[in-house]
């Protein structure tokens, strides 16, 4: 029986190549070939790259330690300084290097993104894949749980999160996680509901596969492609998110920089020193902007059908 | 009485000028130069009363119940809302007198400076329309003396007889307040106290209705309160606004309640925003200050500068360490955070607004006395962690709140304490909650205080939040300290009746409490303030802060 379970698979991929034509070179130098091509894409990827890579290496790039306080960081009257030889950037209203504290801000923000945005995606993939593959009573709590929860004010609704917990990176990890699954259980739910009425699904019950197993190992592979799409567009919203919590002072606590908090420190600085605004603010735009690139393209190369259409 | 934001009294009245205070901002004129004192001599007050004066506040007031409101913010509004028997005279030389107010006239003052008689008005009025008498005034006192009230002031009353024994529950009256007829009170002290005409004036000293605050119970400070001056509350919406109306049935007639139609305070509102629309003609006062990122450039602007006034406060921002929560009941500890902190750098953060102090009493209160315990040395505060069994430093929770520069400035000595190896981690709240939580027992272990005159005497620095008296649930005692031996000789110095030699004998306190170090001395503030260009007759004391009756808008 599993002999033919395999063979079922073996055929549908035959079949699909004699319909698209069997592409040339390893799948990876082919998604390799396609971000090249499409320069949005790149400069996307690009940027993610550079973020991941300053996350990771902030400690070896920062010139200065983010918390430290220079006395000549501040001018005689306290006023910040603006960007010169010894301060790139400038610094802020407690003389800390902006630089520095920028560099490491993309640690809480990677970290954030992937860890919150990775909670969501498991409890969104369960969700959604449970409902739909369950389907009768159990599919319609699921989803109108799903429906209440994206009813919710989002921010609104982190913040009294927030004030019942107390702002802490954690906090915001989980607070993130709770509120942002409901899209990809949406999702999850409408392409496992497609799925479960394949063949392929029938061969995995008939060999005597049980419901989890079926589920888990037979059906979510199919949903890879859109799992990391959705993981990647994600991220850029968690950084949003992440950052719109720390501006309003219930995100990162200082002295732990964040691009949020440091733009919410910036605020009364912003006529006499722009500067303190303007780096976080470029550094969220960018970031945002360079996952969202990356994960447009994501989706049109590993959704077969959207890109052969296009 | 502490701070509530930036926002604090000001001081170095003309009395204290005199004093050699050493006030360099004693200006209260629209001109904000230094030796003018006075309200603006220009454009004369209109006839009869309009506009509104919009005040802009941060947070909302904390309490508007005179039994418990002993902060800078709330405090201006208690002085517009309620009589006392006297009051401090509130014109443009600013001079510390008295005049009396629900009394006729000043107290006879007797027996040795122990009795002090009163002779009410007939013709004060609740809001509610009812008259106020002798009854009514017994209650209100008593009421502060009562623990369940938790008046921050309560231990300024203890003097009076038989204050302790109502205070315990063993008798049912206080003995030494009598009321002699309708028209009449007497009150008498165990000591005398040279300061008690100054704790009478103080807002605590108003009188309230009896019936409305039983009435209402929890709900009577927020919304209900019920007054008998200039002005009534006519809207407290809580965390949005608050609107004062002139109390039609004013005692001292219509025309002591000045020219404001309405004052409104709005709550919510950042100093930002608030010096913007005070730039805007949206407003007309921001409570809690100019911001620090705006200072310089409103300053040396050539229009606003001349709508900003300074004042050198009688107060002292410090770091109080709860002597009840480990580690901070070890001395060695707390005398090696008062090593740890450089205080000129805290000055440098907020646009020198401040001069370095290193004593509890401010230099422009009598009594002060210069000295440094504890000059900024990291290295022995490291060898008294040492020596202290926290070689490796150790953990703790700095709370601070959310109004002004009071966060930075706590992240500034979260830094410095890190420094010697005191990993502190910032819990930024709100500056009511900060009240709060300061005054519950073994909650907050070490947070950003301020302290400033209720009036000028020594005492005011010491009874209210370093005797024992005052370690009780609700109090601004922060360091919650009580050392028997300190409150003796506080108490001395207290009822000591040569001025001269009791001023002398303050710096000796100072010091015997400094070498607990409870708390570390940062700074004592110069206040600046500025309002918009359509508020006319600016005026400022010392101790009542904004006068409310002498603006008007032109």
């Amino acid at each position: 029986m599993q002999q033919q379970v395999a063979n079922t698979f073996a055929l549908e991929e035959m079949a699909r190549d004699e319909l698209l034509g069997e592409p040339e070179g390893s799948v990876w130098q082919r998604v390799l070939a396609s971000l090249v091509r499409d320069k949005a894409a790149l400069f996307g990827a690009l940027i993610v790259l550079a973020f991941v890579l300053v996350a990771i290496f902030a400690p070896l790039l920062a010139p200065f330690n983010p918390d430290t306080e220079f006395t000549n960081g501040l001018s005689v009257t306290g006023a910040p300084l603006a960007p010169n030889h010894h301060f790139v950037l400038g610094t802020d209203d407690l003389g800390r290097d902006l630089l520095s504290r920028l560099l490491y801000g993309a640690r809480v923000s990677l970290i954030v993104g992937l860890l919150a945005n990775g909670l969501a995606m498991i409890i969104g993939v369960t969700v959604g894949a449970t409902a739909a593959y369950a389907g009768g009573w159990v599919a319609t709590v699921l989803m109108r749980l799903t429906d209440i929860m994206m009813a919710f004010p989002v921010l609104l609704f982190a913040i009294a999160l927030i004030a019942i917990t107390s702002p802490s990176l954690t906090n915001i990890i989980i607070v993130i996680a709770i509120l942002y699954w409901t899209t990809t259980a949406r999702i999850i739910y409408g392409m496992v509901l497609s799925l479960k009425e394949r063949e392929f699904v029938e061969a995995a019950h008939a060999i005597g596969a049980s419901g989890f197993r079926t589920l888990f190992f037979y059906i979510l592979p199919h949903l890879t492609s859109v799992i990391i799409v959705y993981t990647t567009l994600g991220v850029a919203t968690t950084v949003l998110v992440e950052a719109a919590l720390s501006f309003v002072g219930i995100g990162v606590q200082p002295p732990t920089p964040s691009w949020g908090n440091m733009i919410n420190e910036a605020q009364s600085y912003y006529r006499a020193d722009p500067w303190m605004m303007l780096f976080p603010g470029i550094a969220i735009v960018l970031t945002v902007l360079g996952f969202n690139l990356l994960g447009d393209w994501l989706r049109d190369t590993l959704d077969p059908v959207h890109s052969q259409l296009g | 009485m502490p701070k509530h934001s930036l926002r604090t009294l000001a001081s170095c009245v003309l009395l204290l000028v005199l004093a050699g205070c050493g006030a360099s901002g004693g200006s209260y004129g629209s001109s904000g130069s230094a030796n003018s004192v006075g309200a603006n001599s220009g454009p004369k007050a209109p006839a009869g009363q309009s506009g509104t004066l919009y005040m802009d506040w941060t947070n909302d007031l904390s309490h508007l119940d005179t039994g418990k409101c002993y902060d800078t913010e709330c405090w201006p509004y208690m002085y517009a809302m309620f009589d006392r028997l006297i009051d401090y005279k509130t014109d443009s030389t600013n001079d510390d007198q008295f005049v009396p107010d629900g009394a006729v006239a000043m107290p006879t003052v007797t027996n040795g400076g122990k009795t002090y008689t009163f002779r009410l008005r007939r013709n004060i009025h609740f809001w509610n329309g009812k008259l106020v008498t002798s009854a009514d005034w017994k209650y209100s006192f008593e009421r502060i003396i009562n623990p369940k009230t938790q008046a921050g002031a309560a231990s300024f009353w203890t003097e009076i007889v038989g204050a302790s024994a109502y205070a315990s529950g063993k008798a049912k009256h206080v003995s030494g307040i009598q009321t002699l007829g309708k028209w009449g009170l007497r009150i008498k002290l165990l000591n005398p106290d040279a300061s008690f005409l100054n704790v009478l004036a103080m807002p605590f000293g108003s009188v309230v209705d009896q019936a409305v605050v039983q009435k209402y119970g929890r709900s009577y400070d927020c919304c209900h309160v019920m007054g008998t001056g200039r002005y009534m509350l006519k809207e407290h919406i809580i965390n949005q606004r608050m609107v004062l109306v002139p109390n039609p049935h004013y005692w001292g007639g219509k025309a002591a309640t000045g020219h404001l139609k309405t004052i409104e305070a709005d709550f919510g509102i950042s100093e930002d925003t608030g010096l913007l629309r005070i730039e805007r003609g949206s407003a007309d006062l921001d409570g809690d200050g100019i911001p620090a990122a705006d200072f310089v450039s409103v300053r040396n602007d050539p229009k606003w500068s001349k709508l900003m006034f300074h004042y050198t406060e009688v107060g002292t921002y410090y770091i109080p360490m709860n002597t009840l929560m480990k580690p901070f009941t070890n001395v060695l500890v707390r005398r090696a955070i008062n090593y740890a902190i450089n205080k000129s750098i805290i000055v440098r953060l907020i646009n020198g607004r401040g001069v370095v102090t290193n004593t509890i009493l401010p230099p422009s209160m009598p009594g002060h006395g210069s000295f440094n315990l504890y000059p900024y040395n990291p290295a022995k505060a490291r060898q008294l962690l040492k020596q202290a069994g926290y070689p490796h430093g150790f953990s703790t929770t700095f709370w601070t709140d959310n109004v002004g520069d009071d966060s930075r400035i706590s992240q500034n000595i979260v830094q410095q304490l890190a420094g010697i190896g005191v990993h502190a981690s910032l819990k930024v709240v709100n500056g009511n909650t900060l009240t709060a939580a300061v005054g519950t027992k073994r909650k907050v272990p070490i947070t950003f205080e301020a302290w400033f005159q209720d009036f000028p005497d020594p005492n005011d620095f010491f009874e209210p939040i370093f005797s024992c008296a005052s370690a009780v649930p609700g109090t601004f005692n922060e360091p919650w300290y009580c050392d028997p031996k300190v409150d003796r000789y506080a108490n001395q110095l207290k009822v000591m009746q040569n001025r001269a030699q009791r001023l002398r004998l303050y710096p000796r306190l100072d010091k015997m409490v400094m070498q607990d170090a409870p708390i570390v001395p940062l700074y004592n503030p110069v206040f600046w303030d500025i309002h918009s260009t359509a508020l006319k007759g600016y005026l400022y004391h010392n101790v009542e802060e904004w006068i409310f009756q002498h603006m008007w808008k032109g």
